[in-house]
Protein backbone atom coordinates (compact mmCIF):
# COMPACT_ATOMS: atom_id res chain seq x y z
CA UNK A 1 0.00 0.00 0.00
CA UNK A 2 2.89 2.55 0.74
CA UNK A 3 4.85 1.45 -2.32
CA UNK A 4 1.86 2.38 -4.43
CA UNK A 5 1.26 5.57 -3.03
CA UNK A 6 4.67 6.80 -2.83
CA UNK A 7 4.75 5.40 -6.85
CA UNK A 8 1.51 7.54 -7.62
CA UNK A 9 2.79 10.84 -5.71
CA UNK A 10 6.54 10.39 -7.76
CA UNK A 11 4.06 9.64 -11.37
CA UNK A 12 2.27 12.80 -10.36
CA UNK A 13 4.89 15.46 -9.48
CA UNK A 14 7.22 13.86 -12.80
CA UNK A 15 3.60 14.58 -14.87
CA UNK A 16 3.63 18.25 -13.64
CA UNK A 17 7.34 19.15 -14.14
CA UNK A 18 7.26 17.56 -17.54
CA UNK A 19 3.97 19.39 -18.85
CA UNK A 20 4.92 22.56 -16.58
CA UNK A 21 5.18 25.35 -18.64
CA UNK A 22 5.28 29.12 -16.97
CA UNK A 23 5.95 27.77 -13.68
CA UNK A 24 5.72 29.57 -10.37
CA UNK A 25 8.56 29.51 -8.28
CA UNK A 26 6.40 31.05 -5.19
CA UNK A 27 6.42 27.84 -3.20
CA UNK A 28 3.52 27.63 -0.13
CA UNK A 29 5.61 25.52 2.11
CA UNK A 30 8.99 26.54 1.37
CA UNK A 31 10.68 29.50 0.72
CA UNK A 32 12.62 29.94 -3.00
CA UNK A 33 15.68 31.22 -2.83
CA UNK A 34 14.95 33.96 -4.87
CA UNK A 35 14.67 36.85 -2.30
CA UNK A 36 11.99 39.79 -2.13
CA UNK A 37 12.83 42.92 -3.64
CA UNK A 38 15.23 45.02 -1.53
CA UNK A 39 12.99 47.37 0.49
CA UNK A 40 9.94 46.24 0.04
CA UNK A 41 8.09 45.04 3.18
CA UNK A 42 5.07 42.38 3.40
CA UNK A 43 2.37 41.02 5.77
CA UNK A 44 1.15 36.99 5.85
CA UNK A 45 -1.18 36.04 8.07
CA UNK A 46 -0.58 31.71 8.31
CA UNK A 47 -3.94 29.36 9.35
CA UNK A 48 -2.44 25.90 9.91
CA UNK A 49 -5.91 23.43 10.49
CA UNK A 50 -4.49 20.35 11.47
CA UNK A 51 -6.59 17.34 12.62
CA UNK A 52 -5.52 15.24 15.09
CA UNK A 53 -4.59 11.71 14.56
CA UNK A 54 -6.24 10.54 18.18
CA UNK A 55 -9.43 11.75 18.47
CA UNK A 56 -9.69 14.18 15.55
CA UNK A 57 -9.56 17.50 16.84
CA UNK A 58 -8.73 20.49 14.92
CA UNK A 59 -5.62 22.07 15.69
CA UNK A 60 -5.78 25.93 14.83
CA UNK A 61 -2.44 27.77 14.32
CA UNK A 62 -2.23 31.41 13.46
CA UNK A 63 1.21 32.73 12.69
CA UNK A 64 1.29 36.70 11.66
CA UNK A 65 4.18 37.14 9.86
CA UNK A 66 6.16 40.30 8.71
CA UNK A 67 8.77 40.18 5.90
CA UNK A 68 11.35 42.90 4.87
CA UNK A 69 13.48 42.82 1.99
CA UNK A 70 16.53 44.42 3.58
CA UNK A 71 18.63 44.46 -0.06
CA UNK A 72 18.67 42.34 -2.99
CA UNK A 73 20.47 39.52 -1.01
CA UNK A 74 19.20 39.53 2.66
CA UNK A 75 15.64 38.92 3.99
CA UNK A 76 14.46 38.97 7.16
CA UNK A 77 10.79 37.87 8.77
CA UNK A 78 9.28 38.01 12.40
CA UNK A 79 6.74 35.82 13.25
CA UNK A 80 4.81 35.07 16.41
CA UNK A 81 2.95 31.76 17.52
CA UNK A 82 -0.98 31.67 18.35
CA UNK A 83 -3.01 28.16 18.66
CA UNK A 84 -5.59 26.59 20.37
CA UNK A 85 -3.84 23.39 21.36
CA UNK A 86 -3.14 24.28 25.09
CA UNK A 87 -6.07 25.89 27.23
CA UNK A 88 -8.03 27.70 24.72
CA UNK A 89 -6.63 29.86 22.12
CA UNK A 90 -3.38 32.03 23.42
CA UNK A 91 0.09 33.16 22.17
CA UNK A 92 2.73 30.23 22.39
CA UNK A 93 6.35 32.00 21.02
CA UNK A 94 7.99 33.50 18.38
CA UNK A 95 10.25 33.07 15.77
CA UNK A 96 12.93 35.26 13.27
CA UNK A 97 13.91 33.98 10.13
CA UNK A 98 16.55 35.30 7.92
CA UNK A 99 17.53 34.43 4.16
CA UNK A 100 20.69 35.33 2.45
CA UNK A 101 20.51 34.59 -1.20
CA UNK A 102 24.39 34.12 -1.81
CA UNK A 103 24.71 32.99 -5.17
CA UNK A 104 22.53 33.77 -8.54
CA UNK A 105 22.90 33.56 -12.01
CA UNK A 106 20.16 34.81 -14.55
CA UNK A 107 19.16 34.72 -17.95
CA UNK A 108 16.61 35.38 -19.89
CA UNK A 109 13.33 33.06 -18.64
CA UNK A 110 15.82 31.11 -16.18
CA UNK A 111 17.99 31.22 -13.24
CA UNK A 112 19.44 29.14 -10.68
CA UNK A 113 20.04 31.01 -7.30
CA UNK A 114 21.15 29.62 -4.06
CA UNK A 115 20.61 30.55 -0.41
CA UNK A 116 21.28 30.28 3.02
CA UNK A 117 18.55 30.31 5.69
CA UNK A 118 18.94 30.86 9.70
CA UNK A 119 15.41 30.37 12.20
CA UNK A 120 15.09 30.53 16.15
CA UNK A 121 12.30 29.84 17.56
CA UNK A 122 10.60 30.47 20.86
CA UNK A 123 7.91 28.09 22.12
CA UNK A 124 6.53 27.67 25.12
CA UNK A 125 3.74 24.89 24.52
CA UNK A 126 4.67 20.99 25.57
CA UNK A 127 5.75 18.68 23.02
CA UNK A 128 3.71 15.70 22.39
CA UNK A 129 5.61 14.04 19.77
CA UNK A 130 8.92 12.70 17.98
CA UNK A 131 8.40 15.44 15.01
CA UNK A 132 10.15 18.53 15.18
CA UNK A 133 9.23 21.93 14.28
CA UNK A 134 10.60 25.03 14.99
CA UNK A 135 7.92 26.73 12.84
CA UNK A 136 5.19 26.81 15.32
CA UNK A 137 5.85 23.93 17.70
CA UNK A 138 9.38 23.38 19.42
CA UNK A 139 11.88 26.05 20.32
CA UNK A 140 15.14 25.91 18.38
CA UNK A 141 16.37 26.71 15.51
CA UNK A 142 17.28 25.80 11.71
CA UNK A 143 20.19 26.39 9.49
CA UNK A 144 19.24 25.40 5.76
CA UNK A 145 20.71 25.54 2.28
CA UNK A 146 18.05 26.36 -1.04
CA UNK A 147 18.56 25.42 -4.50
CA UNK A 148 15.87 26.84 -6.91
CA UNK A 149 15.88 26.63 -11.01
CA UNK A 150 13.47 28.09 -13.21
CA UNK A 151 14.53 26.11 -17.03
CA UNK A 152 12.56 27.80 -19.80
CA UNK A 153 9.62 28.28 -17.22
CA UNK A 154 9.86 25.56 -15.10
CA UNK A 155 11.03 26.30 -11.70
CA UNK A 156 11.90 23.50 -9.01
CA UNK A 157 13.38 23.57 -5.87
CA UNK A 158 14.95 21.56 -3.29
CA UNK A 159 16.64 22.41 0.42
CA UNK A 160 17.94 20.70 3.15
CA UNK A 161 18.30 21.95 6.78
CA UNK A 162 19.49 20.55 10.20
CA UNK A 163 17.11 21.61 13.41
CA UNK A 164 17.54 21.56 16.56
CA UNK A 165 15.24 21.76 19.26
CA UNK A 166 15.41 22.72 23.20
CA UNK A 167 14.12 20.18 25.32
CA UNK A 168 11.64 22.59 26.75
CA UNK A 169 11.53 22.34 30.85
CA UNK A 170 10.29 19.06 32.61
CA UNK A 171 6.88 20.54 32.99
CA UNK A 172 6.12 20.64 29.45
CA UNK A 173 7.66 17.92 28.22
CA UNK A 174 6.85 14.15 28.46
CA UNK A 175 10.73 14.08 27.97
CA UNK A 176 11.60 10.39 29.11
CA UNK A 177 9.12 9.68 25.34
CA UNK A 178 9.91 12.58 22.72
CA UNK A 179 13.03 14.01 23.72
CA UNK A 180 15.01 13.78 20.42
CA UNK A 181 16.65 17.11 19.85
CA UNK A 182 18.40 16.78 16.41
CA UNK A 183 16.82 16.36 12.76
CA UNK A 184 17.83 16.57 9.17
CA UNK A 185 14.83 18.19 6.61
CA UNK A 186 15.04 17.98 3.03
CA UNK A 187 12.18 19.01 0.34
CA UNK A 188 11.57 18.97 -3.23
CA UNK A 189 8.99 21.74 -4.52
CA UNK A 190 7.47 21.99 -8.28
CA UNK A 191 5.35 24.56 -9.43
CA UNK A 192 3.04 25.36 -12.88
CA UNK A 193 1.27 28.50 -14.02
CA UNK A 194 -2.62 27.87 -14.78
CA UNK A 195 -3.37 31.10 -15.86
CA UNK A 196 -3.10 33.60 -17.55
CA UNK A 197 -1.99 31.86 -20.91
CA UNK A 198 -0.22 34.79 -21.72
CA UNK A 199 0.65 38.53 -19.29
CA UNK A 200 -1.50 41.82 -20.73
CA UNK A 201 -1.28 43.65 -17.65
CA UNK A 202 -0.63 43.58 -14.00
CA UNK A 203 -4.12 43.39 -13.20
CA UNK A 204 -4.77 39.68 -14.27
CA UNK A 205 -4.93 37.15 -11.73
CA UNK A 206 -2.27 34.42 -11.46
CA UNK A 207 -3.23 31.07 -10.53
CA UNK A 208 -1.01 28.26 -9.82
CA UNK A 209 -0.35 25.10 -8.65
CA UNK A 210 2.51 23.64 -6.68
CA UNK A 211 3.53 20.19 -5.08
CA UNK A 212 5.96 19.59 -2.65
CA UNK A 213 7.48 16.98 -1.06
CA UNK A 214 8.61 17.49 2.61
CA UNK A 215 10.63 15.01 4.80
CA UNK A 216 12.33 14.87 8.08
CA UNK A 217 14.97 12.40 9.49
CA UNK A 218 15.43 12.08 13.15
CA UNK A 219 19.28 10.58 13.72
CA UNK A 220 18.79 10.10 17.41
CA UNK A 221 15.94 7.35 16.77
CA UNK A 222 16.08 6.68 13.29
CA UNK A 223 13.04 7.31 12.01
CA UNK A 224 11.88 9.39 9.38
CA UNK A 225 8.41 10.95 7.57
CA UNK A 226 7.84 11.85 4.07
CA UNK A 227 4.83 14.04 3.42
CA UNK A 228 3.10 16.03 0.16
CA UNK A 229 1.84 19.08 0.11
CA UNK A 230 -0.25 20.22 -3.12
CA UNK A 231 -1.79 23.86 -3.22
CA UNK A 232 -3.53 25.93 -5.30
CA UNK A 233 -2.18 29.94 -5.52
CA UNK A 234 -4.00 32.75 -6.22
CA UNK A 235 -2.29 36.50 -7.18
CA UNK A 236 -4.16 39.16 -7.59
CA UNK A 237 -2.47 42.39 -8.73
CA UNK A 238 0.87 40.90 -8.97
CA UNK A 239 1.06 42.18 -5.38
CA UNK A 240 -1.35 40.08 -3.39
CA UNK A 241 -1.64 36.23 -2.60
CA UNK A 242 -3.90 33.63 -1.81
CA UNK A 243 -2.77 30.12 -0.77
CA UNK A 244 -4.61 26.80 0.19
CA UNK A 245 -2.39 23.85 0.77
CA UNK A 246 -3.03 20.68 2.04
CA UNK A 247 -0.50 18.55 3.55
CA UNK A 248 -0.92 14.56 3.44
CA UNK A 249 1.87 12.23 5.54
CA UNK A 250 3.08 9.45 2.80
CA UNK A 251 4.24 7.40 5.80
CA UNK A 252 5.59 8.01 8.64
CA UNK A 253 7.30 5.74 11.45
CA UNK A 254 7.83 8.73 14.33
CA UNK A 255 5.01 10.02 16.24
CA UNK A 256 3.24 13.11 14.98
CA UNK A 257 0.33 15.01 16.67
CA UNK A 258 -1.31 16.54 13.50
CA UNK A 259 0.40 15.57 10.35
CA UNK A 260 -2.45 16.07 8.10
CA UNK A 261 -3.95 19.28 7.54
CA UNK A 262 -4.92 22.51 5.20
CA UNK A 263 -2.53 25.59 5.27
CA UNK A 264 -4.40 29.08 4.58
CA UNK A 265 -2.33 31.97 4.09
CA UNK A 266 -3.25 35.55 3.28
CA UNK A 267 0.26 37.78 1.32
CA UNK A 268 0.18 41.08 0.61
CA UNK A 269 3.82 42.80 -0.86
CA UNK A 270 4.36 45.90 -0.20
CA UNK A 271 7.46 48.14 -2.71
CA UNK A 272 9.55 50.47 -1.88
CA UNK A 273 8.38 50.73 1.60
CA UNK A 274 11.32 51.37 3.33
CA UNK A 275 14.18 53.55 2.43
CA UNK B 1 46.83 70.03 -32.10
CA UNK B 2 44.23 70.60 -34.56
CA UNK B 3 42.68 67.52 -33.48
CA UNK B 4 42.27 68.26 -30.22
CA UNK B 5 40.15 70.96 -30.95
CA UNK B 6 38.24 69.06 -33.61
CA UNK B 7 37.86 66.53 -30.83
CA UNK B 8 36.59 68.91 -27.99
CA UNK B 9 34.18 70.80 -30.66
CA UNK B 10 32.85 67.63 -31.83
CA UNK B 11 32.27 66.32 -28.13
CA UNK B 12 30.35 69.80 -27.57
CA UNK B 13 28.51 69.84 -30.08
CA UNK B 14 27.29 66.38 -29.89
CA UNK B 15 26.24 67.17 -26.47
CA UNK B 16 24.34 70.48 -27.21
CA UNK B 17 22.00 68.30 -29.69
CA UNK B 18 21.99 65.01 -28.53
CA UNK B 19 18.93 64.04 -26.78
CA UNK B 20 18.15 60.05 -25.45
CA UNK B 21 14.83 59.63 -26.41
CA UNK B 22 14.44 56.46 -24.02
CA UNK B 23 16.06 53.83 -23.10
CA UNK B 24 14.80 49.87 -23.66
CA UNK B 25 15.81 47.71 -21.05
CA UNK B 26 15.45 43.66 -20.94
CA UNK B 27 15.55 41.63 -17.37
CA UNK B 28 16.89 38.21 -16.78
CA UNK B 29 16.05 35.99 -14.35
CA UNK B 30 12.45 35.90 -14.15
CA UNK B 31 9.01 34.83 -15.37
CA UNK B 32 6.31 35.95 -13.42
CA UNK B 33 4.09 39.21 -12.95
CA UNK B 34 5.14 39.53 -9.53
CA UNK B 35 8.40 39.83 -10.49
CA UNK B 36 7.76 41.83 -13.04
CA UNK B 37 6.01 44.91 -11.42
CA UNK B 38 8.79 44.36 -8.96
CA UNK B 39 10.89 45.67 -11.11
CA UNK B 40 8.75 48.09 -12.40
CA UNK B 41 8.05 49.62 -9.17
CA UNK B 42 12.17 49.95 -8.37
CA UNK B 43 12.17 52.02 -11.45
CA UNK B 44 9.58 54.12 -10.78
CA UNK B 45 11.96 54.91 -8.09
CA UNK B 46 15.19 55.84 -10.61
CA UNK B 47 15.09 59.94 -10.59
CA UNK B 48 14.83 61.84 -14.00
CA UNK B 49 12.25 58.82 -15.19
CA UNK B 50 9.17 60.21 -16.91
CA UNK B 51 7.18 56.55 -17.75
CA UNK B 52 8.00 52.83 -17.84
CA UNK B 53 6.00 50.68 -20.51
CA UNK B 54 6.25 47.30 -19.76
CA UNK B 55 5.56 44.46 -21.65
CA UNK B 56 5.59 41.33 -19.33
CA UNK B 57 5.90 38.62 -21.96
CA UNK B 58 9.20 39.92 -22.95
CA UNK B 59 10.49 41.10 -19.86
CA UNK B 60 10.96 44.29 -21.34
CA UNK B 61 10.90 47.97 -19.89
CA UNK B 62 10.70 51.12 -22.28
CA UNK B 63 11.54 54.19 -20.30
CA UNK B 64 11.15 57.96 -21.02
CA UNK B 65 12.82 60.70 -19.23
CA UNK B 66 12.18 64.30 -18.14
CA UNK B 67 13.38 66.69 -20.43
CA UNK B 68 17.11 67.45 -19.52
CA UNK B 69 17.42 64.66 -16.85
CA UNK B 70 20.32 63.19 -16.18
CA UNK B 71 20.09 59.34 -17.85
CA UNK B 72 22.66 56.57 -16.35
CA UNK B 73 22.43 53.31 -17.20
CA UNK B 74 23.80 52.31 -14.09
CA UNK B 75 20.82 53.49 -12.26
CA UNK B 76 18.66 51.37 -14.08
CA UNK B 77 21.08 48.39 -13.44
CA UNK B 78 21.36 48.97 -10.03
CA UNK B 79 17.34 49.60 -10.16
CA UNK B 80 17.06 46.33 -11.71
CA UNK B 81 19.31 44.68 -9.22
CA UNK B 82 18.06 45.40 -6.25
CA UNK B 83 14.69 44.07 -7.23
CA UNK B 84 16.31 40.81 -7.29
CA UNK B 85 17.26 40.72 -10.99
CA UNK B 86 19.56 41.23 -14.13
CA UNK B 87 20.15 43.39 -17.01
CA UNK B 88 19.70 41.23 -19.90
CA UNK B 89 20.09 44.19 -22.80
CA UNK B 90 20.11 48.30 -22.19
CA UNK B 91 19.61 50.58 -25.47
CA UNK B 92 19.84 53.62 -25.39
CA UNK B 93 17.62 55.72 -28.22
CA UNK B 94 19.53 58.58 -28.94
CA UNK B 95 19.30 61.52 -31.08
CA UNK B 96 22.62 62.42 -32.73
CA UNK B 97 23.38 65.54 -35.62
CA UNK B 98 25.65 63.91 -38.02
CA UNK B 99 28.62 62.23 -36.16
CA UNK B 100 31.21 59.83 -37.80
CA UNK B 101 31.36 56.66 -34.77
CA UNK B 102 34.76 54.87 -34.84
CA UNK B 103 35.68 52.65 -32.12
CA UNK B 104 36.90 54.93 -29.46
CA UNK B 105 34.45 57.62 -30.19
CA UNK B 106 33.12 58.96 -27.04
CA UNK B 107 30.06 60.98 -27.26
CA UNK B 108 28.31 62.53 -24.06
CA UNK B 109 24.63 62.31 -23.57
CA UNK B 110 22.30 63.87 -20.81
CA UNK B 111 24.96 63.40 -17.98
CA UNK B 112 26.69 60.02 -19.26
CA UNK B 113 29.70 59.27 -21.25
CA UNK B 114 29.69 56.40 -23.76
CA UNK B 115 32.91 55.02 -25.88
CA UNK B 116 32.07 53.09 -29.09
CA UNK B 117 33.13 49.33 -29.60
CA UNK B 118 32.94 47.63 -33.19
CA UNK B 119 32.31 50.77 -34.87
CA UNK B 120 33.89 51.46 -38.74
CA UNK B 121 34.06 54.67 -39.26
CA UNK B 122 29.86 55.18 -40.35
CA UNK B 123 28.86 58.25 -40.09
CA UNK B 124 25.42 58.44 -39.03
CA UNK B 125 22.60 61.08 -38.06
CA UNK B 126 18.93 61.35 -36.23
CA UNK B 127 17.33 58.16 -34.27
CA UNK B 128 20.85 55.82 -33.05
CA UNK B 129 20.10 52.67 -30.82
CA UNK B 130 23.42 52.22 -28.71
CA UNK B 131 23.37 49.13 -26.62
CA UNK B 132 25.56 48.75 -23.30
CA UNK B 133 28.32 46.00 -23.63
CA UNK B 134 28.93 45.15 -19.83
CA UNK B 135 28.67 41.80 -18.49
CA UNK B 136 25.97 43.17 -16.18
CA UNK B 137 24.08 44.49 -19.02
CA UNK B 138 24.22 41.73 -21.17
CA UNK B 139 22.84 37.92 -20.84
CA UNK B 140 25.69 35.53 -20.28
CA UNK B 141 25.57 34.21 -24.08
CA UNK B 142 25.44 37.84 -25.58
CA UNK B 143 28.33 38.82 -23.36
CA UNK B 144 30.39 36.05 -25.00
CA UNK B 145 30.17 37.50 -28.73
CA UNK B 146 31.57 40.80 -27.65
CA UNK B 147 34.29 40.03 -24.73
CA UNK B 148 37.07 39.56 -27.09
CA UNK B 149 35.95 42.87 -28.98
CA UNK B 150 37.18 44.98 -26.15
CA UNK B 151 39.46 47.84 -25.63
CA UNK B 152 42.35 46.68 -23.36
CA UNK B 153 42.25 49.87 -21.06
CA UNK B 154 38.45 50.65 -19.68
CA UNK B 155 37.55 53.95 -18.09
CA UNK B 156 35.63 54.73 -14.86
CA UNK B 157 32.06 55.64 -15.41
CA UNK B 158 32.21 54.91 -19.18
CA UNK B 159 29.41 53.24 -20.84
CA UNK B 160 31.02 51.10 -23.91
CA UNK B 161 28.54 50.63 -26.57
CA UNK B 162 28.24 49.48 -29.75
CA UNK B 163 25.42 50.95 -32.75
Amino acid sequence: MKKSIITCTVLAVAFIVSTSANAQELFVYTEPASNMPAHSAGLRLNNWLMKETAGGAINYHLIPEVMVGVNKNLMVHAESFLSNRNRGFGIEGASVYAKYRFFSRDDIYRHFRMAGFARASYNNAPVHQDEIETNGHNSGFELGWIGTQLLHKQAISTSISYERAFKPDEQGTEAREYGSQHAVNYTASMGRLILPKSYSSYGQTNFNIMVELLGQYLPEIGKSYLDIAPSLQFIFNSQTRFDIGYRHQLYSSMSRTAPNGFLIRLEHVIFNAIN
Amino acid sequence: MKNIFLAIAMLISVAGYSQIQSVSLTASGLTCSMCSKAIYKALLKVPGIKSVDVNIEKSSYEITFDKGATVSPEALKNAVEGAGFAVAQLDVMATLPKTTISSGTKITLQGSTYQFVKANGQTVQGVQKLTVIDKAYLSSAQWKRYVKELPAKRENGVFLVTL
